[in-house]
């Protein structure tokens, strides 16, 4: 049985899990939600046994893809990431500029030992490796398999994969550390079958190789996963565990996870297993047992994560998470996340004042939204996941942890997570190299975070200026209604914004948000306000008038709407508007007071700004600041070096 | 018990009687630190302007704020700031050698009354022995400290109760050691006021002898002292921390309490320096130079001249 459904626009076949599921044959039953999140065009059901001497893990997997386009589709196409760590040779390592090391056991690969289509047949002639991005010889992380028969709409491809992974000295995300082991983009995954129209005008394969400053995109997926690890060995997964099973040696865990875009898991027997919940969801923290001091910030961290979450975008949609903290020799697999699991990063001696752990859990957790609900691509759009995400998480740090004080809160010193991002914007030298508009591997060197992550952030805290905080929560809350589990692309979000703002504002900013996006996301221009200078001149004509000017210039590209805050000596004050056109304004005003002071955006809510600081004037300085901050160092000084 | 008493009573009264010298002391340390304070300050007044942003000062450093005056003009500010307070402090190390010297010199005997020409004339005598003595004491003082914090931090990390007791009584033991070797500092400086002729490391091996030989004495005079010029120096930076003075008059009230504190932290200091002269004159390795309820008598003894 078919369901049609519009989809953007576009037909896509739907069918119903029942069918498709048992042809895969995988457990039927809805178990974590009572109704399928997504399409589940693809599922995977995989047998994992870990062997903790040889760093293998070897796999026995059936899964399936669903042909939703309207093409009939000649090959499937599939990520073997683990490859990326094979030799020094692969588009990872040369992007990086460096060497997996020496020994061939700190390594990583992953080889098929065998694939087959339906009815047994034999696809392992039919493979081939390509570098869809780089025509790197080199390169084996996606593989090309051609189908004996083209996939024609609506058909179902299944196929059967037996793997071995060797997982590489923990390093970018994945691998071993002696008894640790994260096991991440460790089996044959499919890459994204778009159809026409969904982001380009012809339906293909969206497999990219596995990059130095990429992340992934995959299809929100059903997964069955049977992981065997030693006994004493504490596992934790992406999934819910269903089962398990323990003969003294070994154990069976029998994991399920629906509707996500990738399956993770851990294994270490140094972990420490906590619980919680918030609302309807369980929340598992795998945490060193030298960290137990940090289990329940870890906890109020999530929780706050979930809450601001829930109130200002969309519901949690699964009724658990596992929050992972490795171990210091696994910190390499630390800040990642997969959905329902990722990964916190602190360290075993980590002071209460400083904000780290909980900075880095509400950024893994945020993934869980733009990677894992909305699963935009990673690898093409990389701000949508990482520049929202990190918007959201200096937003919700600043809320719960204080808006001087989020990232570290001493009695001497305190700095919020969103300034951090700010700084490094403002000061890194390649700001204006390229635009947010770029495949995440065509970025220069050094510039992959500063644009995906920090400019995009700023950007949106601009936005938010403009628009209005409600507003901003309103875009949020319709973009994830709209394309929760629908892989959105940029102009998706473009356009949502557009509905939100004409519907809150009319045309107030204009037709359309268009001219802010050309500006920020697809321009490379830097933003740069300036009061120039303040003159107050007495009339010639009329005594006792004074004739004010206040000259404001705009040094940067950018152009956005401003408020202009100004202050007269009687103590009142003004707020003019400006639309940041043109790179000159002058604002006059007449009567019998001076203008004594003036503030170009008073509320520092234009974050793009790369600088505060001429952003006002006044004529008569405060010096009390300043001689405080240097007062206070001299007496410090003072006393620490004469004291004793 | 009497003794220390009556060696913190000689201690108080020689600390309030050269209060001129202690004086001298305080204008020194602050026109140490104007050499750091001047330029940090006419490098920020230019980096900020008439700009209001400052007010986001107000509450505290704020980096967002010093960061847009931009990554050069910053570091230019950190490394000139960091120059200059590297200057002061070897200057103020040897400005603290010097006049310490002259400190002592009066305590050995606090009936005199206390003229400047003999301040400095027996602060340039003594300088360089005391300088070995503080150069020496201050190394081993040094790592002392290095260990202890380094013992702190692995009972932190431990998750042993085992390693806990042995970092913790390590630690303990440490901090012990350095109070007594505080003591040993003062004492060979007592000493060498005391005997002119006398080298600095003489007069610290000396000091080494008979403060161990004593523990409990010098123990408690130093620990006590020690004790209330921490709480003193503990409410100084509390207060330096805290208190955000936003007016003219306020700022300048901050300024005269810290300064205040620091001369009260001086007098301290010398009221260590006076106890412990006062201990060493009444013990010493040679009983025969012990006296009873007399005011001591200078005791001398076999030293070498330099």
């Amino acid at each position: 049985m078919l369901i049609f459904i519009n989809v953007g626009g576009m037909k896509r076949c739907l069918l119903i899990l029942l069918s498709f599921q048992f042809l895969a044959g995988i457990t039927v039953a809805q178990i974590i939600n009572p109704v399928a999140l997504s399409d589940r065009v693809t599922g995977y059901k995989i047998d994992a046994v870990l062997d903790p001497s040889t760093k293998i893990v070897s796999g026995k997997m059936e899964a399936y893809w669903v042909n939703i386009s309207d093409d009939e589709v000649v090959d499937i196409m599939m990520h073997l990431y683990m490859n990326a760590f094979k030799s020094g040779n692969t588009t990872m390592y040369k992007e990086l500029g460096s060497l997996p090391g020496q020994k061939r056991e700190n390594l990583g690969w992953i080889e098929i030992l065998s694939f087959t289509g339906e009815d047994g047949l034999d696809l392992m002639p039919n493979m081939s490796f390509i570098s869809p991005d780089d025509g790197n010889p080199n390169d084996s992380t996606v593989l090309r398999v051609v189908l004996p028969a083209p996939a024609r709409p609506g058909d179902t491809v299944k196929i059967y994969v037996d793997f071995d992974t060797k997982l590489p000295l923990c390093t970018r995300r994945t691998g071993f550390n002696e008894d640790f082991f994260f096991v991440a983009q460790w089996f044959p995954k499919f890459g994204v079958y778009e159809p026409a129209g969904m982001r380009y005008s012809d339906g293909a394969w969206n497999c990219h190789q596995f990059h130095a400053n990429s992340e992934f995109y995959s299809n929100h997926s059903l997964y069955e996963v049977n992981i065997t690890a030693p006994s004493e060995y504490v596992v934790g997964s992406c999934g819910l565990l269903l089962s398990e099973t323990d003969d003294g040696s070994s154990k069976i865990g029998r994991w399920r996870a629906e509707d996500i875009v990738d399956f993770a898991w851990t294994a270490w027997p140094g972990y420490e297993v906590y619980s919680d919940k918030w609302n309807h969801v369980n929340i598992s923290l795998l945490i060193p047992a030298k960290r137990s001091k940090q289990v329940e910030r870890q906890f109020i961290a999530v929780k706050n994560a979930l809450e601001f979450f829930t109130e200002n975008v969309g519901r949690y949609p699964w009724p658990y998470i596992t929050v992972v903290d490795p171990p210091t020799k696994g910190q390499a697999s630390g800040g990642m996340e997969y959905t329902t699991l990722f990964t916190s990063q602190s360290s075993d001696f980590m002071p209460d004042y400083f904000y780290l752990p909980e900075t880095v859990t509400v950024h893994e957790f945020g993934h869980a939204y733009f990677m894992g609900i909305l699963a935009t691509n990673e690898f093409e759009e990389p701000w949508m996941d990482e520049g929202m995400n990190t918007f959201f998480e200096h937003r919700i740090m600043d809320h719960y942890w204080g808006e001087r004080t989020s990232m570290i809160n001493h009695p001497v010193f305190g700095i919020s997570d969103k300034m951090t991002g700010r700084i490094a914007y403002v000061a890194s030298p390649s700001k204006s190299f390229v635009s947010n508009n770029e495949y995440s591997w065509n970025y220069p060197n050094e510039t992959y975070s500063i644009m995906s992550y920090m400019k995009a952030s700023l950007w949106l805290y601009s936005l938010m200026g403009i628009v209005g905080e409600d507003t901003m929560n309103n875009i949020f809350r319709e973009y994830y209604n709209r394309w929760a589990f629908k892989h959105p692309c940029a102009t998706d979000f473009i356009d949502v914004v557009n509905d939100v703002v004409s519907k809150d504002h009319g045309d107030k900013f204009g037709e359309n948000m268009d001219w802010f996006f050309g500006q920020t996301l697809y321009g490379t221009g830097v933003c740069d306000y300036e009061v120039v200078d303040i003159r107050n001149v007495k009339s010639v004509l009329n005594p006792g008038r004074i004739e004010s000017t206040i000259f404001l210039s705009n040094k940067g590209d950018l152009c956005f709407p401003v408020e202009v805050l100004v202050g007269f000596d009687d103590g009142t004050e003004v707020v003019e508007q400006w639309d940041g056109k043109g790179e000159y304004k002058e604002l006059t005003f007449s009567g019998e007071k001076k203008v004594e002071w003036t503030k170009i955006d008073p509320d520092y809510k234009n974050r793009l700004d790369i600088d505060f600081i001429n952003n006002s004037m006044s004529l008569k300085r405060d010096k009390i600041p300043i001689r405080r901050i240097t007062d206070k160092i001299m007496m410090a000084i003072q006393f620490f070096l004469f004291a004793f | 018990m009497k003794r220390i008493l009556s060696a913190l009573d000689y201690g108080i009264k020689g600390s309030l009687g050269i209060w001129k010298g202690a004086l001298i002391i305080w204008l020194a340390s602050f026109v140490f630190m104007g050499l750091v304070k001047i330029p940090l300050r006419g490098a920020l007044s230019a980096g900020f302007g008439p700009s209001m942003a400052t007010e986001r000062l107000a509450n505290g450093i704020d980096m967002e704020i010093l960061g847009d005056i931009g990554i050069d003009r910053l570091g230019s500010i950190l490394f000139t700031t960091a120059g200059s307070a590297t200057l002061a402090s070897l200057f103020s190390f040897l400005l603290n050698i010097f006049l310490s010297g002259g400190v002592f010199d009066y305590l050995k005997d606090t009936t005199n009354k206390f003229s400047f020409p003999v301040f400095f004339s027996t602060s340039a005598r003594n300088f360089k022995s005391f300088f070995s003595i503080k150069l020496l004491s201050g190394l081993l003082l040094s790592a002392l400290l290095v260990f202890i914090y380094l013992f702190i931090v692995l009972f932190n990390l431990s998750a042993s109760l085992y390693i806990k007791i042995i970092v913790l009584a390590l630690a303990i033991v440490l901090f012990l050691l350095y109070i007594q070797i505080l003591a040993v500092t003062d004492y060979a400086r007592a000493k060498r006021a005391l005997n002119p002729g006398m080298k600095g490391t003489k007069a610290l091996e000396i000091g080494f002898r008979t403060v161990f030989s004593n523990i409990l004495p010098f123990f408690l005079a130093t620990a006590f002292v020690s004790a209330i010029q921490l709480v003193v120096v503990i409410l100084a930076i509390r207060g330096i921390i805290g208190w955000v003075p936003r007016s003219g008059f306020a700022l300048f009230a901050l300024f005269v309490a810290t300064q205040l504190l620091y001369l009260v932290n001086v007098h301290l200091k010398i009221w260590r320096f006076g106890t412990v002269t006062y201990l060493m004159r009444q013990i010493s390795v040679n009983p025969g130079c012990r006296k009873k309820n007399v005011i001591p008598e200078p005791c001398t003894e076999g030293g070498t001249t330099e």
